[in-house]
C-alpha cells in the first residue's frame, strides 16, 4: 500500500518498488495474494489496463487505512527510539 | 518387487493350474514390453514435438503455474498475473523459489472459499486414494491370499497376524471412501473449470 501511495502501479512495478524501498523482493504469488485481499477489502482498485498489465491505485478508504497504520507505526517507532536512547544514556 | 510378482504368479499357477498360463504369458511377455516401448516412444515423440525455445519453455511454465489456481481466480487475475510472471522470469528471478511461492499461494487461494476447498479435497482424493486402496490395501490383500511371506513396504503385513486383515480392510475402505469423495466432487470441479 505504501508503494501505491505515490500513484498507480501494475504488479511488476510494485515488486520492483517494494524491493527498492523495503529491501525485500516479493514473489509474484505473494504479491497477488496481497492484491486479492486488498481488492476484496476495498482498499485498492483496478484502473484501465495497459496492454496485459493491470495498474492498481489506492481508494480513499485505502489511503485512510494506510495513513492510520503508518501513523501508529511512527508512534511506536518514536516511542521505541526514545526509550532506547534514554536507556543508553543511563549508565 | 518382481520377485514378489513371480511368487504371486507361481501361487496362482498352483491354485488355478493351466488356466493361469495365458494370462501370465500375456502380462509378462506381451503387454509389459509393449507397454514400456509404447510409453517410451510416446514420450520421445512428445519431447521432439515440443518447442524448446527459451520463450516457449517460459510460456509453458507460466501456463502450468497459472493452472494451479482456482478457475474463478484465473478468470479474474490470470492475464495480469501471467504478465507479472513473464516479467519476473525475464528479469532473471525464475528460480525454484518462484515455483514454490506460486504453489503455496495457489494452494492458499483454493482454501479461501468453500467451493475451492471442495475442489482441493477432490484433487487430493484423486491423487492419494490409490495409496490406501491399491498400495496398502489390494496388493497386500493379494499377497496374503497367495500365501506369500514377502512383506515389502506393506504396513499391514508387518503387524501381528490378528491385525493384518482388519488393517487391510481399513485401508481398502479408506481408499474407497476417498475415491467416492473424488468421484462425487469431480462434476463440480469440471463445471468450475
Amino acid at each position: 500500500m505504501s508503494s501505491l501511495a505515490e500513484g498507480p502501479k501494475h504488479g511488476y512495478a510494485l515488486i520492483n518498488d517494494i524491493e527498492q524501498f523495503a529491501g525485500v523482493r516479493l514473489q509474484p504469488g505473494t504479491l497477488y495474494g496481497a492484491v486479492t485481499r486488498l481488492l476484496e477489502g476495498g482498499l485498492i482498485e483496478p484502473m484501465d489496463t495497459e496492454g496485459r498489465r493491470q495498474p492498481y491505485r489506492l481508494t480513499a478508504e485505502g489511503a485512510a487505512a494506510l495513513q492510520a497504520h503508518l501513523s501508529a507505526q511512527r508512534r511506536i517507532a518514536d516511542l521505541g527510539l526514545r526509550r532506547l536512547s534514554a536507556g543508553l544514556a543511563t549508565p | 518387487m518382481s520377485a514378489d510378482l513371480a511368487t504371486v504368479s507361481s501361487k496362482a499357477f498352483e491354485r488355478w493350474g493351466w488356466k493361469c498360463v495365458p494370462v501370465i504369458v500375456v502380462c509378462w511377455v506381451v503387454l509389459w514390453p509393449v507397454g514400456v516401448v509404447w510409453l517410451a516412444v510416446s514420450l520421445v515423440a512428445l519431447y521432439r514435438a515440443r518447442d524448446r525455445s527459451e520463450r516457449a519453455v517460459a510460456e509453458r511454465r507460466i501456463a502450468r503455474m497459472l493452472s494451479w489456481y482456482p478457475p474463478q481466480w484465473r478468470a479474474r487475475y490470470g492475464e495480469e498475473f501471467s504478465e507479472v510472471l513473464r516479467e519476473t522470469i525475464r528479469s532473471g528471478h525464475a528460480g525454484p523459489r518462484l515455483t514454490l511461492n506460486v504453489a503455496r499461494e495457489s494452494n492458499a487461494t483454493w482454501w479461501q472459499n468453500a467451493a475451492g476447498r471442495r475442489g482441493l479435497v477432490t484433487v487430493w482424493c484423486w491423487s492419494l486414494c490409490w495409496l490406501p486402496l491399491v498400495s496398502q490395501g489390494l496388493v497386500p490383500l493379494i499377497i496374503k491370499l497367495s500365501g506369500s511371506t514377502s512383506r515389502s513396504w506393506f504396513l499391514a503385513l508387518y503387524l501381528a497376524p490378528g491385525l493384518q486383515w482388519p488393517v487391510i480392510a481399513l485401508m481398502v475402505m479408506t481408499g474407497l471412501l476417498m475415491l467416492s469423495v473424488a468421484i462425487r466432487g469431480t462434476p463440480a470441479l469440471r463445471q468450475a473449470g
